[in-house]
């Protein structure tokens, strides 16, 4: 795995929380993505993204979002998405429609443990 | 008109000098904006900060600006992504006010190849959300992209 200066990953209890900072275009969305690819590992519930102390964000970042959560989502792992009310980046997913797709919180704490509750929900018996 | 204007509300015999001063407002025109900038990822940060602060400078309101420059980076985006082979080329960017509206025109001189990637049509989606009047017109010379929003809070000059 390696660092991207846009990304800092922390990860407890099976969820892994990937911080976002500053500018996310056509630039860097591509690397981001690999980096945060490469920073949960095969075991975790799932991924937050927090993109609280992003200050720019496009359409290349909006479509690193749906292509991880693509990717996620084959392995069955949950991608939440932090971005706080009023923020830029809400304004972008919202008008991108991506507030239909993806899920989104206002925080990392609500994010972490809506991955969490529904990890404990009891396994659906098989068809 | 202004001697007129002290023959009929002076009586013949002023006691003083009397001056007066007749103004006309004429409209304030901005100077537009102007860019070129190399059709590469990397040149689009540098473009944002120049397109932001020229409409900052010019009293455009912070959320107007941030969607306007990124209907501009989503429009340089598709050119950066569809006009040019690996070997780049060029985007123009032109901005002007016009009364209570600003008008950005990006311009490429390639050929858009469609659909290369996926997702193509995220972009122009936002560009269509931000400024709903755009306008594409593709020609053999290349790639005019044309957007237009009303200023939320516009003080008409």
């Amino acid at each position: 795995m390696t660092g991207h200066p846009n990304v800092t990953i922390a990860g407890d209890d099976g969820v892994v929380v990937a911080s976002l900072s500053g500018e996310i275009d056509l630039s860097n969305a591509a690397e981001i993505t690999h980096t945060l690819l490469g920073g949960v590992p095969n075991e975790a519930l799932g991924l937050v993204i927090d993109l609280s102390e992003v200050s720019y964000l496009d359409s290349a970042g909006v479509r690193m979002l749906a292509e991880l959560d693509h990717r996620l989502g084959w392995r069955a792992q949950a991608l939440r998405v932090v971005a706080p009310e009023e923020s830029r980046s809400r304004r972008v997913l919202e008008i991108a429609g991506l507030e239909r797709v993806l899920s989104l919180d206002t925080s990392v704490v609500t994010a972490r443990s809506s991955i969490e509750e529904s990890n404990e929900e009891p396994e659906l018996p098989p068809d | 008109m202004c001697r007129e204007l002290i023959n009929a509300l002076v009586p013949s015999e002023a006691a003083d000098d009397i001056a007066l001063l007749a103004m006309e407002r004429l409209r304030v025109r901005d100077e537009a904006f102007r860019l070129r900038m190399p059709a590469e990822p990397a040149e689009l940060r540098r473009m944002r900060r120049a397109l932001g602060g020229w409409l900052r400078g010019i009293g455009v309101e912070l959320e107007d600006t941030n969607d306007l420059v990124l209907a501009c980076a989503e429009a340089c985006s598709n050119a950066i992504r569809h006009a040019y082979g690996p070997s780049a080329g060029t985007v123009d960017i032109e901005a002007r006010r016009d009364d209570g509206a600003v008008e950005v025109v990006v311009r490429d001189f390639g050929r858009w190849r469609e659909r290369r990637g996926r997702d193509g049509g995220r972009g122009l989606a936002l560009i269509e959300a931000l400024a709903p009047s755009m306008r594409i017109e593709r020609s053999e010379q290349g790639t005019v992209v044309t957007m237009r929003r009303t200023l939320r809070g516009s003080v008409s000059v």
